[in-house]
């Protein structure tokens, strides 16, 4: 059960955004102060949740907002990501759609319509959709798919990659949020089934992000690449415990859940003060906009925190979900070394974009004030990320931990970093040549999405669409999108049965107008008929 | 002290004689006021006509909340003959309050809207003369439908379906242009083919087997007979609401002024079609297994029209109309599901019906304002819309489409939950054909959504009482949802119970 002091103000705070955004603040920061106590008072999974929620929740409302209906979106986004995050029933499942909403507003005003049009879409269909049906079948199993696509896990991962891209860093922490409340949804998955298979093939795919965001050299993408190996861990732990039952596996995937949404909503506030000075992050952003300032070593720790080094948390929640294997099958095991192998990366792509930023983009240049309250805040959520999962670890661990799969998980992590270091040292070419043959895997994947959607639409023109449009046979081959149909007259597949009937009273109409008679007589004389019909059903009654 | 007593009873008694008669004249106003009335507005025109169609409809819609306020069912008898029983009465129960109230306040809300938009101001269809009779087929379709709504013999209700359709007609082919007289005749003959199916064979069994034409009697059909008067009772619902075969004359009435076709595919035909069907459920009794499959399919391939109709539309009107195939559809989801004897199979096609009836009226009105001010309904060549206009547009395809916080999200939802307790698999197929229409549906308007709200921002010049209708219509298809719910729950069966 979670504390529903803080949780009330919280909700006030974000209905108070809808108002006044001032208001909203100071409400939010009354929340967030009350949760930090009452974290600190009953050290809890529940509390930890509600803590990291109201966190990421004032972020989000108090970095600049642009507009109204960018305002309105990220109000509503939030309002929707507690009440997944903290609901039951019906709650959960109206917070769910609301979120969608929300979300999409958000995307509407700051990306494009054609990206805000893809991810509503694909909301409605991959998330929402399923729900329902989950929810109104009580087929359990079935939530998997939008707890997935909410957590932006293969295959349904490329949302993130679009809607990350476009709009502000400023917005992102309302998508972390619903990340958070689809993995708060995870936690209540019961164990067994093929169900936890499917998390942990998800999982383990997912985590072949890391590569990408090791190419990228724009931050957004870089980390919104780092958000999706994240999730992939999370996930992966989560299908470890529903195989197994291992309640350690269980705890390490709510920590790294936890952790990782403070991780990021921190690392996407310190991207927003470059984009407060008009620029899109990239490798020079970092040196050129803080040089070497507080800044800078905040968002430099940020990116440090998922790479699985002590002190910071990915360590301790890497090591316990590796710990979890210790009963795992075969197939689990084969899933579960490329996740080890793969967290070498996030090390690498740390350490590679500092060598980068000073070969390539030199010292100190173009200085720029950063905002306070993206600073303050980018503190704020570090600090969180680092404590919170510790006092958790503190509480849960009594009892779990065992000796050799406690060694041996450190050992691996061991193994991981010093890789994860040698391969950030590495000349970039070389390591690009090595994983050549991943990226062209995902390039496979996604032209063979492509590839799939487009013969949906061509088997649509070529053989739906003709039998909807009157269009000559020899004009088929000439369309190319739905559009080009537009013109044509549309083929009412009813038609034949009641054509002649229509041409009868047609017939009867232009004989009529010969006749000079007016349509409304021939109405009139259908009225006088009926009433006869009535008088004589009268009759027959009496 | 026992005089005291007994006059407090006789007084309690009374009290509730009066609550009755009052409850029976408020309801027969709603018919009876509207159908004389309009043969009134067909020698008036201008804003004479406007101020007498509003003061008809304003007594409807005051009438009808009175009925809802006072709270009571009644099944109160006009007309008795020994050997036709129940010739004509009226019912006056949760369904019908429920739907009348929507009918009512749908009407007079699109009306009011109609006030302006039949203008000379009007740059798509400007309107100089002959306001009056439009409202008078107007006003003749909302008493008909009031009429139909609180009817509890067939042959009341065939009566009102006839008068439908003949406004209906009058309304579609109003413009007297050809394409609006030939949509005029579809839709008159179409309904009417279905009534003479189902109305004429129900009254054939009325008349010879249960010498009653009263919605009561129905239960007493035999097995062997239920099944087949419920097939041509279905036939007349489908008929009506535009159901796979017989669809087609929706989209073609769109030649009829927005207004109309906003209560037509709102409010009254098209949902009289759904509502007939689920009457004649919670009257009928238990059904056969092979209705309910029999009606899953019809119904999924109902859905698929549309389906595959969206992505090819170009007019606004017509878009708007094969989503009203689809959603009657998702109606006729719900009472797939009360053919199995599940009483929330009624309730969520009520529900459904409610839900989508100012949703859709929002839609229709919002297209309204791009004939009123563009002059076209082509959405190739609307972009820049202005602040409302976007933001109803917006509100309406996105809730069509089934997204909340608007109504039909939630009946939508009530309608899956049905799945639960449906225990068979063919059940999945109508429900799945109601999401991937919601799929579809959203993958298309909100591209058009895009297309019309971005480019520069046109600056409004609606009249002020079409701007407040949209607003109205928003925040009811924001609200109605948790407004009807309550009512919606007391829907349930008559089966066996004596009138």
């Amino acid at each position: 059960m979670i504390s529903w002091v803080p949780f009330a103000v919280a909700v006030v705070g974000i209905l108070l955004a809808f108002i006044s955004p001032v208001a909203s603040r100071v409400t939010m920061t009354a929340a967030m102060g009350l949760s930090v106590f009452t974290f600190m008072k009953g050290l809890s999974i529940e509390s930890a949740f509600l803590l990291a929620a109201v966190s990421v929740g004032i972020t989000a409302c108090t970095l600049n907002w642009n507009g109204r209906l960018d305002g309105i979106g990220k109000a509503t986004s939030i309002l929707a990501a507690f009440m997944m995050l903290f609901g039951k029933g019906e709650i959960v499942l109206s917070g769910y759609e609301l979120y969608a909403l929300g979300t999409f507003l958000i995307v509407l005003s700051e990306g494009s319509s054609k990206v805000a049009r893809r991810y509503i879409t694909m909301n409605q269909v991959l998330g929402v959709l399923p729900m329902l049906v989950a929810y109104s079948t009580g087929f359990r199993p079935l939530y998997v798919l939008p707890i997935l696509f909410r957590a932006g896990v293969f295959p349904l991962h490329s949302w993130i990659r679009w809607v990350y891209g476009r709009v502000s860093s400023s917005s992102v922490p309302v998508f972390i949020l619903g990340e958070l409340a689809a993995f708060r949804l995870a936690a209540a998955l019961v164990p067994g089934g093929y169900s936890g298979y499917v998390l942990a093939v998800m999982g383990a795919i997912s985590s072949f992000s890391a590569l990408y965001s090791f190419k990228e050299v724009r931050l957004k993408r870089k980390f919104s690449y780092g958000a999706i190996m994240d999730s992939g861990l999370t996930v992966f732990g989560l299908g470890v415990y529903m195989v197994t039952g291992s309640g350690i596996a269980l705890i390490g995937s709510l920590i790294h859940a936890i952790y990782q949404s403070l991780y990021k909503a921190a690392v996407f506030t310190g991207l927003s003060s470059v984009e407060h000075h008009g620029e899109d992050p990239n490798v020079c952003s970092i040196r050129k906009l803080f040089g070497g300032g507080t800044m800078s070593k905040l968002l430099y720790t940020a990116m440090f925190s998922s790479s699985g080094i002590p002190p910071f948390a990915s360590f301790f929640s890497r090591w316990l979900i590796y710990q979890g294997m210790e009963n795992a099958g075969v197939f689990l095991w084969l899933m579960f070394i490329p996740v080890v192998f793969l967290g070498a990366f996030p090390l690498s792509s740390v350490l590679q974009l500092r060598s980068l930023s000073e070969r390539v983009c030199g010292k100190r240049t173009g200085m720029g004030r950063t905002p306070v309250r993206a600073a303050f805040l980018t503190a704020l959520l570090l600090a969180l990320s680092l404590t919170v999962p510790l006092l958790l670890l503190a509480l849960r661990l009594y009892g779990l931990i065992r000796p050799v799969p406690a060694i041996a998980s450190i050992i691996a992590l061991s193994a991981v970093s010093i890789l994860g270091g040698r391969l950030g040292r590495a000349p970039t070419e070389r390591v690009s040549e090595i994983l050549l043959l991943f990226y062209s895997l995902g390039d496979i994947m996604r032209d063979t999405a492509a590839l799939m959607v487009e013969g949906i639409r061509r088997i649509y023109l070529r053989n739906v669409v003709p039998v909807v449009k009157e269009i000559p046979s020899y004009e088929v081959p000439l369309l190319y999108k739905s559009e080009d149909a537009f013109d044509y007259r549309t083929r009412h597949l009813d038609e034949a049965i009641f054509l002649p009937a229509v041409k009868l009273v047609e017939g009867a109409s232009k004989w009529g107008i010969r006749r000079r008679t007016d349509m409304n007589i021939l109405m009139g004389g259908f009225v006088v008929a009926l009433s006869a019909l009535i008088v004589i059903i009268g009759l027959i009654g009496l | 002290m026992e005089g005291e007593l007994l006059q407090r009873e006789h007084k309690k008694r009374s009290g509730a004689v009066e609550k009755v008669n009052t409850v029976v004249a408020l309801a027969t106003i709603t018919f009876i006021v509207p159908l004389t009335g309009s043969l009134l507005l067909f020698r008036l025109d201008g804003r004479k006509a406007d101020y007498f169609m509003l003061a008809l409809l304003f007594t409807v819609l005051a009438s009808q909340l009175g009925v809802l306020i006072l709270n009571t069912s009644i099944h109160y008898v006009y007309l008795e003959t020994g050997s036709l029983g129940e010739v004509y009465g009226v019912l006056i129960d949760p369904m019908s309050r429920l739907i009348g109230t929507v009918v009512a306040s749908a009407g007079f809300i699109f009306m009011l809207y109609a006030t302006e938009y039949m203008s000379p101001n009007n740059r798509g269809h400007p309107v100089r003369r002959g306001k009056g009779l439009f409202h008078a087929w107007m006003v003749m379709f909302e008493g008909a439908t009031m009429g139909f709504v609180y009817s509890s013999t067939f042959l009341g209700m065939l009566i009102f379906f006839e008068i439908m359709g003949l406004a209906c007609w009058g309304v579609v082919s109003y413009y007297g242009t050809p394409e609006g007289y030939r949509a005029g005749f579809k839709a008159f003959i179409v309904p009417n083919a279905g009534a003479m199916i189902g109305f004429y064979t129900v009254m054939w069994a009325g008349i010879t087997k249960l010498h009653s034409l009263s919605l009561f009697a129905l239960h007493s059909l035999s097995p062997s007979l239920k099944p087949w008067i419920f097939l041509a009772l279905l036939i007349a619902g489908y008929t009506k609401s535009a159901q796979f075969p017989f669809y087609s004359w929706i989209p073609d009435a769109m030649e009829a002024p927005t207004p109309a076709s906003a209560f037509l595919h709102g409010a009254a035909m098209v949902e009289m079609g759904v509502y007939l069907v689920a009457r004649v459920i919670q009257f009928i009794g238990p059904l056969p297994k092979w209705i309910f499959y029999l009606m899953a399919v019809m119904v999924s391939v109902s859905i698929l029209i549309p389906v595959i109709n969206y992505p090819v539309q170009k007019d606004a009107k017509r878009l708007l109309a094969y989503s009203t195939v689809s959603e009657a559809g998702a109606m006729f989801v719900g009472l797939t599901f009360a053919a199995l004897g599940l009483k929330t199979g009624v309730q969520a096609a009520m529900f459904q019906l409610t839900t989508h009836a100012f949703v859709k009226g929002l839609a229709f009105l919002t297209a309204g304002t791009f004939t009123y001010s563009l002059g076209t309904l082509d959405m190739r060549k609307i972009s820049g819309l202005g602040r409302l206009e976007s933001f109803s547009w917006g509100v309406a395809l996105l809730g069509l489409a089934g997204l909340p916080p608007m109504g039909i999200a939630f009946s939508k939802t009530a309608i899956l939950e049905n799945l639960r307790h449906s225990g068979s698999l063919l059940a999945l197929l109508p429900a799945l054909m109601v999401l991937l229409d919601s799929a579809v549906l959203l993958w298309v308007g909100s591209g058009w959504i895009g297309r019309h709200t971005s480019g520069t921002g046109r600056e409004e010049t609606l009249p002020g009482v079409m701007k407040w209708t949209l607003v109205v219509l928003v925040i009811l298809s924001l609200t109605v949802a948790y407004a009807s719910y309550p009512l919606v729950r007391h829907i349930g069966f008559y089966w066996g119970v004596g009138r």
